[in-house]
């Protein structure tokens, strides 16, 4: 599948964090710990700010609009941005992806 | 019930208010409630603790040994009964699991032996039960706040806050510190009025900073000491000092960790053997607390500066509020 089309695939979904993951705001990064595995994973702000509207979002779709309106960016590039970070939460197990409507 | 509850001694240490038949010398005694996570503590017999813990079906959480094999601290978890903690020459406790009712059996064990396990192990576990959240560190109180030290052990936490104390400071906690996030700070609790410092470090003291520091109770590895003086109530964290020995230094170096770097603090949870969710969740939210209302200091120490230098450095730090770096 080419980049655009994982993009739009994933737009089209709901971001939720498993049970088993938190997260916290310190001063300068949002640390994600995986109770399962017992580890902590740091995020720069961005991706903090990316993963509370994600959560408070009903889809990746709302959320990246959100996220373009509050930086003043192209809403292309914010929805590639937040494909691509949904992309590597889920690759470490930290969000799940879910059909809208099953959430 | 009113003279029964007369009898009762009442203390306060780690966030908890003990209640038992019996007094823990060095804990402050305390008559005001405040509706606290509280400890009840009962005497009990050696044999009682034998007969009421069923070890097949504990598990072991910590097995600690001496070189030669001998035991030296184990501690065990039953999912009903909750946790035994155990040493020999220091006593055996039962930890109910809520860590609200604590049994001592002490079997003519020396008061300093049976505290240093008490205070050691068994009330920070019993804390961490019930909500509160322990660091790996030792604390003084400067200013009116709490100065907190981060560091491995070995690092001289213990040493560092020793000489704090003989210099002037109050101890606030040896080795585990108790904070509560409170409105708009991090609260520091007293621990336990007993340090054991290096034997070494206490002849670098004046006779005035011994006799500051506190009476020697006992010897071991340590010497362990009545402290003469501990905060009486919890004070706000202002700063936290994250020690490291060795490295590319050369001279002693006390710079602001700006942004805080969460890293030290999410590695210094005490009750480290105890992962249940809501200790892992309570421990982010407190590092996280932490973070945004202390400072965060790194203390770059050369192996050849003393711990005695590190604590007058660190008082001067404080004492100019923090600004700048030291170099020594």
């Amino acid at each position: 599948m080419s980049s655009e089309k994982a993009a739009a695939a994933m737009l089209s979904g709901v971001a939720r964090l498993p049970d088993h993951v938190v997260y916290r705001a310190f001063v300068s990064e949002t640390v994600v710990l995986n109770l399962k595995a017992g580890k902590y994973h740091g995020i720069n702000p961005t991706g903090g700010r990316m993963l509370e509207v994600l959560e408070a979002t009903p889809s990746i779709r709302a959320a990246a609009a959100q996220l373009a309106e509050e930086y003043g960016q192209p809403l292309a590039q914010i929805e590639q941005d937040v494909s691509e970070f949904c992309a590597d939460l889920l690759e470490r197990g930290l969000i799940e992806i879910r059909d809208v409507g099953q959430d | 019930m009113g003279r029964e509850s007369s009898r009762r001694w009442h203390g306060r240490a780690f966030g908890l208010e003990l209640e038992g038949s019996f007094p823990i010398p060095c804990v402050q005694s305390k008559t005001a409630r405040d509706g606290r996570p509280s400890t009840s503590l009962e005497l009990v017999s050696p044999q009682t603790v034998s007969d009421a813990w069923p070890r097949e079906e504990a598990a072991t959480l910590i097995d600690r040994r001496f070189r030669d094999g001998r035991p030296m601290m184990t501690v065990e978890r039953h999912d009903e009964l909750g946790y035994r903690v155990s040493a020999p020459r220091h006593g055996r406790y039962l930890l109910s699991s809520d860590g609200a009712n604590l049994r001592l059996a002490l079997g003519g064990v020396p008061a300093w032996r049976w505290q240093r396990l008490l205070f050691a192990q068994v009330l920070p576990l019993s804390a961490a039960l019930q909500g509160l959240e322990l660091f790996h560190a030792s604390a003084v109180a400067l200013d009116g706040r709490a100065c907190a030290f981060i560091a491995p052990s070995g690092t001289g936490k213990t040493s560092i806050a020793a000489h704090l104390v003989a210099r002037g400071a109050t101890l606030v906690t040896d080795d585990a510190l108790a904070l509560e996030p409170s409105a708009d700070h991090v609260r520091a609790h007293p621990g336990a009025a007993m340090a054991s410092v290096d034997g070494a470090e206490l002849e670098t003291m004046t006779g005035e900073g011994r006799r500051r520091l506190g009476r020697v109770m006992g010897r071991s590895d340590k010497v362990h000491l009545a402290v003469s003086e501990l905060a009486d109530r919890p004070l706000p964290l202002g700063a936290v000092y994250l020690l490291e020995r060795g490295g590319d230094e050369r001279r002693l170096l006390v710079e602001e960790s700006s942004p805080p770097d969460p890293r030290p603090l999410l590695s210094s949870r005490f009750v480290s053997y105890e992962r249940r969710r809501e200790q892992l969740v309570n421990h982010l939210e407190v590092a996280a607390r932490v973070a945004r209302s202390a400072r965060l200091f790194k203390v770059a120490i050369p192996d050849s500066v003393a711990a005695v230098a590190v604590a007058q450095a660190i008082e001067d730090h404080v004492r100019s509020g923090g600004r700048g770096e030291e170099n020594r």
